[in-house]
């Protein structure tokens, strides 16, 4: 396959930041040469290890993903009887954890481990670029800061979902769904982080603040708290659960948030810049990408969504081996 | 195409799935709740 | 066993002998209990409303009024049979025949009164119109038990004291004067919060008093109708309701800390300079607790609401705010919808077994999967 500019971009610097050998150089060319121009004959013909193929998420990360959904959820458990307290499960919930006072001595706590688990995110994430930075391996594109590419790469998906284009973009690492995510959370930690220190310490956040936006903030903080509570908890229930457990390709779930590690077709589907940086570092994939290719006969594929002329590899349709392939 | 998993795989990635369902559910009680209780 | 039977009789006759002193421990020189003491001493008004004029007199032995004669406050009593009552007991009257010890003048609730009189609360025993509304001193106050869950003094305390004191009578009254003090005999919050609602949260009363003060031009405070609700929703109301003991009630901020058992009786409108919760004196009354509250700090708003009428800025940041998070929700489910369409038209689906993958032929015009 001819790569586009990004895409070439990305393999250069990849193989800059691997040091490649002129031999190794010469073989990634071969292969990438040797991928489908169809993307999708890729991922929908290569082998997937259900609990994931390639690293993808350090175990810090893994870490503090446990820590905060952990405590996000168990935040929601014992913020919900203290908000909606009138509620009838309410007063029996707190009575058995001893009184609404320990209640809210309960939320306070898990409070401070979810605030440990965004500074020990942001040391981790500030640490880390720190490390690439010194090595001169980083690329601001493989980070999750957005991008305007990620508007376009919106749309191109947008349009691939109603039919009207023949391959999904080429993404990076991160794409503009985990972004949004990733963001929303960050905001909504944030938010909560805030609100709920001025619950605690009203007297200082009037201090700091002019006397006439004292209480406006405060109002505006005492209405955020659940508010955004309730946003975090639908949009984790509703959005982030389904495209981690029942998304097509992902049901019955995704394994990277405790292997750390993302399913080859996955990683060619969604995040194909990052697949090609595998290529590069891995020669074992090159090796078993050049056999599946071969093997299939997947070279030369062409994206085509209103071919009139059905190309030789793709047979009848009720022919070879798709006959083999169950419904 | 994904190779299948191991039974306790299985286990465990449907464990997760009925929790997160669970939680569901209570996400579409916390929905009632912001309707009628604001 | 029988010995055990005599201890049954002993025991008995103790609590008959018991009772039939208690049943008479106050002096009835006025005779009042001769038809007063029939629990079926009663009558139903013209309005139809059954009234109970029946005295228990083991109860009223024990409450702190029990030394004043019936006729100290019901004045208007000059003859037996007695004619019907119209004026009813007013409580600045000046008893005729308990002194004030400290000054030697007849006792008399007058001072608290008068402080009652120039509250907001402040009205005559017989009131109409909006005055009727307000609370008299009964509303409030009953003529308490001095100590609710003790039947006598305790006699290893009472036996002590007769050593010197010689009148086992004296001591009981004195015992219970004292004890009853020392004890903490103040309202709990939560009571505090309960007795100020009685009239607070009740919404004909509060649109009485709203209509007739527009009518009449004149000011009403700014949580006046909200009160109570907005209270309850606040974190001071939520906690207190839930037994908290630290947070502040009602009282706590309207009255003032400076001498609180009478400014209990003289609440004020915050207009009035002299109220806790006059802008001069707010900060001060928030610091009792929140220690470093500083005048920043008495803005913020103990009597939280989201009506538009209450804090037009709430009430709008809270539409916008259901709009924008109800909003982003649908977007994002409606994302995730349609990409499942895309992808499932593309080959992917859901098997029970072998998870999701593309099992199936494309929707496009060939089937990729070889």
């Amino acid at each position: 396959m001819k790569l586009s500019k990004e895409a070439r971009e990305v393999l250069d610097a990849a193989k800059r930041h691997n040091r490649v050998s002129p031999e190794e150089d010469r073989d990634i060319e071969e292969v990438v040469a040797l991928l489908p121009d169809d993307r999708s004959m890729l991922y929908k013909n290569v082998d997937s290890n259900p609990i994931g193929d390639f690293y993808r998420y350090s175990i810090h990360i893994r870490i503090q993903h446990l820590l905060i959904f952990s405590t996000f959820l168990l935040l929601a458990f014992t913020g919900l009887p203290i908000h909606y307290n009138m509620a009838f499960w309410a007063q029996p919930f707190n009575s058995v954890l001893g009184g609404l006072e320990v209640t809210r001595v309960i939320h306070r706590t898990l409070a401070v481990t979810m605030i440990f688990a965004m500074v020990y995110h942001v040391l981790t994430i500030g640490i880390g670029t720190l490390v690439r930075l010194r090595a001169r391996t980083f690329e601001f594109g493989r980070t999750i800061l957005p991008r305007l590419r990620d508007i376009s790469d919106f749309k191109e998906d947008m349009l691939f979902f109603s039919g009207k284009r023949s391959l999904r973009p080429e993404m990076d690492k991160f794409m503009y769904k985990q972004k949004i995510h990733y963001f929303a959370a960050a905001f909504g930690n944030t938010v909560m982080v805030v609100s709920g220190s001025t619950f605690l310490f009203p007297d200082f956040w009037a201090s700091v603040l002019p006397v006439e936006m004292a209480s406006y903030f405060q109002e505006m903080m005492r209405l955020s708290h659940p508010h955004e509570a309730l946003l975090a908890l639908l949009v984790v229930a509703f959005w982030h659960w389904y495209n981690v457990h029942l998304a097509p390709g992902r049901f019955p779930m995704q394994w990277t948030y405790l292997t750390g590690k993302i399913t080859r077709e996955h990683q060619i589907e969604e995040h194909f810049l990052e697949y090609l940086r595998c290529i590069v570092a891995m020669p074992d994939e090159r090796r078993y990408l050049t056999n599946l290719i071969n093997g299939k006969k997947l070279r030369g594929a062409r994206p085509n969504d209103r071919d009139e002329a059905r190309p030789a590899y793709m047979g009848e349709p009720q022919g070879g081996l798709q006959a083999e392939m169950p419904d | 195409m994904k190779t299948r998993l191991k039974p306790w795989q299985q286990t465990l990635a449907f464990g997760s799935l009925a929790f997160v369902l669970g939680w569901t559910v209570f996400g579409l009680y916390a929905i009632w709740l912001m309707l009628t209780q604001g | 066993m029988g010995t055990l039977f005599k201890w049954c009789i002993a025991g008995l006759l103790c609590l008959l002998a018991g009772h039939a002193g208690l049943t008479f421990a106050f002096e009835d020189d006025e005779a009042c209990l001769m038809c007063h003491k029939y629990p079926k001493m009663g009558r139903v008004t013209e309005d139809g409303v059954q009234k109970t004029y029946y005295v228990i007199p083991s109860v009223f032995a024990k409450t702190v009024h029990r030394n004043v004669p019936c006729r100290d406050c019901h004045s208007y009593i000059r003859e037996l049979p007695h004619k019907p009552v119209t004026e009813g007991v007013t409580c600045n009257a000046e008893c005729h025949s308990i002194k004030n010890p400290a000054t030697g003048k007849p006792f008399s609730h007058k001072p608290i009164y008068d402080a009652f009189k120039q509250s907001v609360h402040g009205r005559e025993k017989i009131a109409s119109g909006e005055d009727a509304d307000k609370p008299y001193c009964v509303n409030c106050h009953t003529n308490p038990l001095y100590n609710a869950k003790e039947t006598a003094p305790p006699k290893y305390i009472v036996d002590r004291c007769v050593v010197c004191h010689e009148d086992r009578k004296f001591v009981e009254k004195w015992y219970d004067h004292t004890s009853r003090r020392i004890r903490e005999v103040k309202r709990s919050s939560q009571e505090i919060v309960s007795l100020c609602s009685s009239c607070h949260a009740d919404r004909q009363m509060l649109d009485r008093h709203q209509s007739a003060a527009k009518e009449a031009g004149r000011e009403l405070g700014r949580k006046f109708p909200i009160a109570v609700e907005s209270y309850n929703g606040s974190f001071h109301g939520k906690v207190i309701k839930y037994g908290n003991v630290d947070a502040a009630n009602c009282l706590d901020c309207h009255a003032s800390a400076v001498n609180y058992y009478l400014s209990v009786h003289e609440l004020l409108p915050s207009r009035d300079p002299r109220s806790p919760l006059n802008a001069e004196n707010k900060a001060q009354t928030c610091k009792r607790c929140h220690v470093r509250a500083d005048k920043n700090y008495a803005a913020l708003d103990p009597h939280p609401t989201s009506k538009k009428e209450g804090n037009p800025f709430r009430h709008y940041a809270e539409m916008i705010y259901s709009i924008v998070g109800n909003g982003v929700l649908v977007l994002l489910v409606g994302m995730a919808g349609f990409e499942t369409f895309g992808r499932w038209r593309d080959g992917a689906s859901w098997r029970f077994r072998d998870g999701s993958s593309w099992w199936r032929r494309t929707r496009r015009t060939s089937n990729r999967i070889l």
